[in-house]
């Protein structure tokens, strides 16, 4: 019997047994639609989390802890560290190895502020000025690749105020000598934290992305060797110095202000310890789509240095186990499904025994008839699965709308919690359908064991 | 004239229990033979063989110039669909199709199962064709539980007329299992004479019957008893 003709046939019989078929498409239709639902979930999560807070794709190396001193972290967190010289721990020689590594497409230094510094300015922006502490890092212009965040230098020219100077350039009052405005970019994430947290808890207006692109060239001032908690050890005064915003990028420092890796080092050199001007605190590694990861870490740490990814892999790691746990729920109640499956199709069974016989005294064969329960079975998944998918992709929309109305804002905030990717919605539908058939696959071979002779007899 | 039906030496057992031993018949082609008997005798059992139904026999069995052991199932299942027709004393319709389409269910069996637009339309025409032919035209869209049982068992008579093409010759053998037993005695009579139009259109028909007026519209008589023919 040809595939086409079992399929009418089939779609014939179910719309005879239309309660059955209803109820059994109802089993199957939430058992899919669990699956799909938190497949979405897990993956609209993933994408979040993994994307955008926990970039995957990326390694940060940096020293061991216990080679760095005290003061060095202090001076790291807070600027405020003193200590004596250190050699730098992170050589160019270093950061060539780690280039070379298989599966790392670069590797890009940062280093840290080692000094109190602060920031003041922001009026232009959100109507006043706020007055931060100065969390900065530098890093390698490379990684940004934008020219406009390059340590190009400044003309040097001698002024007295900043009409001496051609803009950009303004004239410092400590070195009155006309300098352009150090370049800085700042991470998805702190524009994240800025609208989801500070903005919201400080009555700001919100920045959205687009918008932070439009704040190229947007100039605030700096405080070298004074924060808010106090002075740097440094003999140098403190000094100002104009930072330019150029953008967002995405190798940014997630939660500090990233200027070019030069303008740190000249920074740190001139209100850091001795030795923090040649210092890098790490190096960003970024990495092939299919590099592996645990080589990668294992000749980092071969080379004495500690690698980090985020705890993107934890987070990873975590999903993972979130996506499975729901996956198992959802295959669970597929099984419940199935097994309900298997009654109904051995009661239909039973029930048209007769009919079996019927059809086989009219030329089907037992093959015939084993598949046409089979083709019904995996009419019931089909209709079911998209039912299911459809049922899930409107919980989830639902769960969207709330979320949207109803839960306040938080950083990496994402317009829906839910990726359909319809390959894994392709394989929910083809898991339903496979489900059925299983339920379905006794029943079938019951059917086709019918001795026509005796069912048509009634014995 | 050939043989519809040749029976050389068959036998069936049950177990342990032989239910037909040993028996040997041909039936003609356009002859109408009753297969008379009491309960148990093994006239159904026969019937069934006959019907290639049932392969568990021994001995030589012929339906159709066809050595029904020698066959594939799907083989069995053509011959079945092309040249036996069935009849049963519960009409065996489905009932939630028309008479129409009962007397239309063996095309889905057939070479071209009716799947488009078009088939379909022609096997319902060919179905409507039949139920006409007796005299069921006007009720093609009834349900069996809004015909009578006389209907009924004349629409079960119609679908077992039923060939996939209406170019394609009639079938050979119409095998009726006590085809009045649920109706009374002038619908069942209404049903033989149906059963002895179509026996002079040259259809052979073996009907397995207790009645006495059922074994006399036949021609020819084979009486079994305790598995054999007498």
């Amino acid at each position: 019997m040809k595939a086409r003709a079992l399929v009418a046939l089939a779609m014939e019989s179910a719309g005879r047994t239309r309660r059955a078929f209803l109820l059994s498409v109802f089993g199957i239709a939430v058992g899919t639609a669990s699956l799909g639902f938190f497949l979405a979930l897990s993956s609209g999560v993933r994408a979040v989390l993994l994307g955008k807070v926990f970039p995957v794709g990326q390694l940060e190396v940096a020293p061991p802890k216990s080679n760095l001193s005290t003061a060095s972290e202090l001076g790291g967190l807070f600027g405020l560290g003193g200590g004596g010289p250190r050699a730098p721990l992170l050589s160019d020689e270093t950061i060539a190895k780690l280039r070379a590594l298989p599966g790392v497409k670069a590797a890009w230094a940062r280093a840290r502020l080692a000094f109190p510094a602060r920031a003041s300015g922001g009026a232009a922006l959100i109507g006043r000025d706020l007055h931060v502490e100065l969390i900065a890092e530098g890093l390698d212009p490379a990684a940004v690749g934008d020219p406009a965040f390059s340590d190009a230098p400044s003309s040097g020219r001698a002024c007295q105020s900043d009409a001496d100077c051609a803009a950009p350039e303004y004239c410092p009052a400590d070195t009155l000598a006309c300098e352009r405005p150090v370049p800085a970019v700042f991470s998805p994430f702190l524009l994240e934290l800025y609208n989801g947290a500070i903005a919201p808890s400080h009555n700001l207006p919100k920045v959205g992305r687009l918008l932070a692109g439009r704040l190229r060239g947007f100039t605030f001032t700096v405080t070298l060797g004074q924060s808010l908690f106090g002075r740097a050890p440094s003999p140098r005064p403190p000094a100002e110095r104009r930072v330019a915003l150029v953008g967002v990028a995405d190798h940014a420092a997630p939660l500090a202000l990233t200027i070019p890796l030069g303008a740190m080092q000249r920074w740190n050199a001139a209100y850091g310890p001795p030795g923090a001007g040649a210092e890098r605190s790490a190096v960003l590694l970024t990495l092939d789509e299919r590099a592996d990861m645990t080589a990668i870490s294992t000749a980092v740490r071969r080379l004495g240095l500690e690698p980090s990814d985020g705890g993107a892999e934890k987070i990873g790691l975590l999903v993972t186990l979130f996506t499975l746990l729901f996956a198992l729920v959802s295959a669970a109640i597929l099984v419940v499904a199935t097994v309900s499956i298997a009654h109904t199709f051995f009661r239909a069974v039973a029930e048209r025994r007769r009919e079996l016989g019927l059809l086989r005294a009219l030329g089907a064969t037992a093959a015939d008839v084993r598949r046409l329960v089979l083709v019904e079975a995996a009419l019931i998944g089909a209709t079911g699965g998209l039912v299911g998918l459809a049922v899930a992709r409107a919980a989830a929309l639902a769960v969207d709308l709330v979320a949207a109305r109803a839960l306040p804002d938080f950083p990496f905030k994402p317009d829906s919690f839910f990726l359909f990717d319809w390959t894994w919605m392709a394989a929910a539908v083809l898991s339903a359908v496979l489900a059925s058939m299983a339920g379905a696959w006794l029943p079938a071979r019951a059917a086709g064991r019918v001795d026509p002779a005796a069912a048509l007899a009634g014995t | 004239m050939t043989d519809v039906v040749q029976f050389v030496d068959v036998a069936r057992d049950y177990g342990a229990t032989p239910a037909v031993r040993g028996v040997s018949l041909s039936i003609a082609a356009g002859e109408w033979v009753a297969l008379v008997g009491r309960s148990g005798s093994g006239k159904s059992t026969l019937l069934s063989i006959l019907g290639g139904l049932d392969r568990g026999y021994r001995g030589r069995a012929v339906v159709a110039g066809r050595d029904l052991a020698a066959l594939s199932e799907r083989e069995l299942a053509r011959l079945r669909h092309d040249e036996i027709g069935f009849v049963f004393q519960s009409f065996q319709l489905l009932g939630h199709l028309t008479a129409r389409d009962n007397v239309a269910l063996p095309a889905w069996f057939g070479p071209s199962p009716p799947t488009g637009g078009a088939a379909r339309r022609a096997v319902r025409a060919r179905a409507e064709a039949l139920l006409g032919r007796v005299g069921m035209g006007a009720l093609a869209d009834r349900r069996p539980d809004e015909l009578s049982g006389g209907q009924r068992q004349r629409v079960a008579i119609a679908r077992a007329l039923f060939t996939s093409s209406e170019n394609e010759r009639p079938k050979s053998l119409l095998l009726a299992d006590e085809p009045t037993g649920s109706l009374d005695v002038e619908t069942g009579d209404q049903i033989l004479a149906l059963l002895e139009e179509l026996h002079q259109e040259g259809l052979a028909i073996c009907v397995v019957t207790h009645e006495e007026r059922v074994s006399r519209a036949a021609r020819r008589v084979l009486r079994m008893e305790d598995g054999r023919l007498t």
